[in-house]
C-alpha cells in the first residue's frame, strides 16, 4: 500500500537474477511507459547478486514484490 | 508519428569515416518486414551488394531489436545481427540474449548499421544520444570477459558486445559474446568485428519504451504470466536451465564412457559447479549460468555461460575427461571468442586422420594425442593462428581447399560442423534444417514438436501446429512422408518451424523450448498489436515471416547458393559407431533407415512446401510476385 515504509521489504539479493521485471512494473505503473532506469527501485544487474535499491520516491506501492518471480523482495510478515 | 514498441530509429556508423547518422524507419517497411529479423533482412538486401569480401570494409554488421525487446514481455531480449559470414560465404542470423537489447531499445535504436574499417582499433559507444567511437587500444588483445569487465568499470550497468583474441586473429569461426554470456555470431562475427577494428559496442538507454496500448497490453501481460508462475515444471527449469533437457549423459552412457556420464548430471552441476543464476531482462524462466570451479588446479575459475550444458557437450570430445576440464576447455574458448563446437570438432576430424595415419605429425606439426592438455594447445593454436592453426583457423572450406580428400571425412555443411547427428538423435526438424538453412549447419531455426522427444505419439503434434500457425490446409502434407512408417514428413515441417523461428526471431522473442511453449501465432500478434499499435492479423505475422525468410533465401541465391549446397554429409548415411552399438542414420520414429533417395525426397518436398523451384531450391518468380519480393533477384 501506499505509505508503507520500504523497510518492511526483506531484499534477498541472492535470488535475484537481474531479470528488472520490478523496475519495469514500476516505471510502467508511475511513467505508463517501460523506463527501469526512472523507476522507484533500482537494480545493478551486472554485479553478482544485483544490487538492489529503492530511491527516496518510492511511494512502497509493492507492486515490485508482487511482481518479482524469483522470491528476490520478499514483504515482512504483517507489513501490508 | 508516434512510435509504440518500436523506436523508429536506425543508427548508422561508417567506421571508415566515422560519419555517424540516425535515419527514420519506414512504417510501410515494418508492416511488410517485421521487427528484428523482418528488417534485418531488408537492411542486408539494400546494404550488402552480391559477391561482397566478408572481411572487407564493404561488408556491413548489422543488428536488430525487435519491437517487444525493451518491455516486460515474458522472454523478450533476443537480438539477431545479419551479415555475410567468413566461415561459409553465406549471408547469415545470428541471435544473442542478455541485456544489449534491452540497452539498445532504451537508448532509442531497433537497428545498428556498421559499415567500413576503422584504421585503429575502436569501441561503437551508444548511451542515448551519446554516440562516439572511442579508442579501443587498450582493450586490444584482451579477452572477451577483461574487456567486458573494462567497460562495465566505465559505463556501469550496460549492454557489451566483445570479441576476443581470436576475433582480431581473423579466425573465421570466432564469435562475439554478449554480456561475457551469450554467444553471438556463428560463422565468424568476431573475425568481421576483427577485421573492421571493432572490438566492442558498449550500449545503455533510459529514455524507456512506449505502449501503444497499455490497458489491453497489461490485460495479456497478468493472463501470460499467470501461467508462467503456474507452469509445474517452472522452479525445475530455474534449478536446472538446459541441463533439465539434455540427453548428453544418457549419450555417454550409451557410448560406454560411464565416468563421464556420473559427471554430466545434476549432482555434478549443483554441487561442483553452479556458482548463481542469472536471466535475461524480462525473463521469467531464467537459465543462465555463472558456473566456478571449486576444487583442483583450475579452482576459483568462473565461467558465465547461456548453459552448463555448453561446457558438458565438451565431454564428448576424447580429450576432455572430467567436469573441470570440461569448464577449463570452454571458458578459454570463450574469452578468446571461439566457437566451442567447431574447435572439438576439428580436434575430433585431425584425430580421427591422424590415428588412420592420413594426417601426419610432419603434416600438422602436433602429436594428436586424445588428452586435454592437446586440446589446450590446439586452442591456442587457432587462436594465434600458431603453425597448423593457422590451416584450422582458416575452417573447413580452406582445409578442403589444400586437402580435398578429406571432404568424404567431414560432417561438415556449407562450411560449418554439425550440431545434431540425426544417427543419435533421429531426423527432427532440428537435423533436417541444418541441411537447408542458408547459414549452414545449424539448429536455431528447426524447433518444432520434433525436438522434444524422438518418437512423439503423432496426435501430440496437432495441438503444436495450432499454435505456431502452421495452416490446416498443410496438415495433411506434413503427415505424408515418403514412406507412411515414418509418421512425419520433416520435410515439410520444417518450413513452418522456420517460419515460427522467424516469427518469434522478428519481435525478440526467445525460442528455446521453456519460453516458446508459452507462446502461439494468435498470442505474438496480439501482444505485438497492443504494444505497437498496429492491426494486423496473425496471418499477416506468419506470411511476413515466409517473406523475411524468402528474402534470406535470395540473398544467398545471389552469393550463388542453390540446391547443390543443401547436401546431406555423406557421413550420416553410414553407420556410426557408438560404444557397442552400430547407430544408423533413422527417422524419427526410428523405423525406417533414411536412404540417399529418402534424404532427396525430403529436399523435393522441402522446396514444394516453400513453393521454390524443386531442381534448383531456389524460389520460383511466382512465389517472389506473391510475397512482392521481385526486386530483390
Amino acid at each position: 500500500m501506499p505509505g508503507e515504509d520500504t523497510s518492511k521489504i526483506i531484499l534477498h539479493e541472492e535470488n535475484c537474477t537481474g531479470c528488472r521485471i520490478c523496475q519495469f512494473i514500476c516505471s510502467f505503473t508511475y511513467f505508463k511507459k517501460f523506463i527501469p532506469e526512472k523507476a522507484h527501485i533500482q537494480v545493478v544487474t551486472h554485479k553478482i547478486p544485483p544490487v538492489i535499491s529503492f530511491r527516496d520516491s518510492c511511494t512502497h506501492c509493492l507492486k515490485c514484490v508482487n511482481h518479482c518471480l524469483y522470491g528476490a523482495l520478499e514483504l515482512m510478515e504483517g507489513g501490508q | 508519428m508516434d512510435w509504440n514498441g518500436y523506436t523508429g530509429n536506425i543508427l548508422t556508423i561508417n567506421l571508415t569515416s566515422g560519419k555517424i547518422s540516425v535515419e527514420k524507419e519506414n512504417v510501410a517497411d515494418l508492416r511488410t518486414f517485421i521487427g528484428g529479423i523482418g528488417m534485418n533482412c531488408k537492411l542486408a538486401a539494400d546494404l550488402i551488394k552480391p559477391k561482397t569480401d566478408p572481411l572487407s570494409p564493404e561488408n556491413v554488421i548489422i543488428i536488430g531489436a525487435g519491437p517487444l525487446i525493451g518491455t516486460i514481455t515474458p522472454g523478450s531480449s533476443r537480438i539477431i545481427g545479419i551479415s555475410k559470414f567468413p566461415a561459409t560465404g553465406a549471408i547469415a542470423n545470428s541471435c544473442g540474449s542478455m541485456s544489449f537489447g534491452y540497452h539498445l531499445k532504451q537508448a532509442g535504436f531497433d537497428h545498428v548499421v556498421i559499415t567500413g574499417k576503422a584504421d585503429h582499433p575502436v569501441y561503437l559507444k551508444i548511451y542515448d544520444d551519446d554516440i562516439e567511437l572511442c579508442s579501443a587500444e587498450k582493450l586490444w588483445g584482451r579477452d572477451i570477459n577483461q574487456t567486458t569487465d573494462s567497460l562495465r568499470a566505465q559505463y556501469g550497468d550496460c549492454g557489451v558486445i566483445a570479441i576476443g583474441q581470436a576475433g582480431e586473429n581473423l579466425v573465421l569461426f570466432s564469435l562475439a559474446l554478449v554480456d561475457k554470456t551469450s554467444t553471438f555470431g556463428r560463422g565468424g562475427l568476431g573475425a568481421i568485428m576483427g577485421f573492421k577494428n571493432l572490438k566492442a559496442i558498449v550500449t545503455k538507454g533510459t529514455k524507456g519504451i512506449d505502449i501503444a496500448n497499455p490497458t489491453e497490453f497489461m490485460k495479456l501481460y497478468e493472463k501470460l504470466l499467470e501461467r508462467i508462475r503456474n507452469y509445474k515444471h517452472r522452479d525445475n527449469w530455474i534449478k536446472l536451465g538446459m541441463l533439465r533437457n539434455t540427453p548428453l549423459a544418457a549419450m555417454l552412457g550409451a557410448r560406454g564412457e560411464r565416468k563421464k556420464a556420473k559427471q554430466c548430471n545434476e549432482r555434478t552441476y549443483l554441487k561442483k559447479l553452479k556458482k548463481y543464476r542469472f536471466a535475461c531482462p524480462s525473463c521469467p524462466i531464467g537459465d543462465k549460468d555463472l558456473l566456478e570451479i571449486k576444487e583442483g588446479e583450475y579452482s576459483g575459475l568462473t565461467n558465465y555461460t547461456s548453459s552448463v550444458i555448453n561446457p558438458f557437450s565438451l565431454f564428448l570430445s576424447k580429450n576432455i575427461n572430467t567436469y573441470n576440464e570440461a569448464v577449463k576447455a570452454f571458458d578459454e574458448m570463450s574469452r578468446y571468442g571461439l566457437d566451442s563446437i567447431t574447435v572439438p570438432a576439428l580436434i575430433d576430424f585431425c584425430s580421427e586422420l591422424y590415428n588412420r595415419g592420413i594426417l601426419t605429425q610432419e603434416m600438422s606439426g602436433i602429436e594428436w594425442k586424445r588428452d586435454f592438455n592437446t586440446f589446450i594447445k590446439v586452442i591456442e593454436m587457432i587462436t594465434k593462428r600458431e603453425g597448423f592453426g593457422n590451416l584450422l583457423a582458416d575452417g573447413w572450406k580452406r582445409i578442403l581447399e589444400v586437402y580435398e580428400d578429406f571432404e568424404k571425412d567431414m560432417v561438415v555443411i556449407k562450411g560449418l560442423e554439425q550440431v545434431f547427428d540425426p544417427r543419435m538423435l533421429r531426423l527432427g526438424t532440428m537435423e533436417f534444417e541444418q541441411v537447408v538453412n542458408p547459414k549452414g549447419a545449424h539448429v536455431a531455426s528447426g524447433g518444432s514438436p520434433t525436438y522434444l522427444s524422438p518418437g512423439r505419439p503423432l496426435d501430440m503434434f496437432t495441438p503444436h501446429f495450432y499454435r505456431m500457425g502452421i495452416p490446416e490446409s498443410a496438415f495433411k502434407r506434413i503427415f505424408s512422408p515418403p514412406r507412411k512408417e515414418m509418421g512425419i514428413n520433416v520435410g515439410r515441417l520444417t518450413r513452418y518451424a522456420e517460419d515460427w523461428y522467424t516469427v518469434l526471431t522478428s519481435q525478440g522473442l526467445c525460442a528455446r523450448a521453456q519460453m516458446n511453449r508459452f507462446w502461439g501465432l494468435e498470442s505474438v500478434t496480439a501482444f505485438y498489436n497492443a504494444v505497437t499499435g498496429f492491426d494486423l492479423q496473425p496471418a499477416d505475422l506468419r506470411l511476413a515471416a515466409e517473406r523475411t525468410w524468402n528474402l534470406l533465401k535470395i540473398l544467398n541465391v545471389r552469393e550463388g547458393f542453390s540446391r547443390k549446397d543443401d547436401k546431406f554429409p555423406a557421413q550420416w548415411f553410414k553407420p556410426m559407431q557408438f560404444g557397442e552399438m552400430k547407430l544408423n542414420f533413422q527417422d524419427f520414429y526410428g523405423g525406417i533407415q533414411i536412404t540417399p533417395e529418402i534424404a532427396t525426397q525430403l529436399l523435393d518436398d522441402y522446396y514444394d512446401e516453400r513453393g521454390w523451384d524443386i531442381q534448383t531450391g531456389i524460389p520460383t518468380s511466382q512465389k517472389l510476385k506473391e510475397l512482392g519480393l521481385e526486386k530483390y533477384l
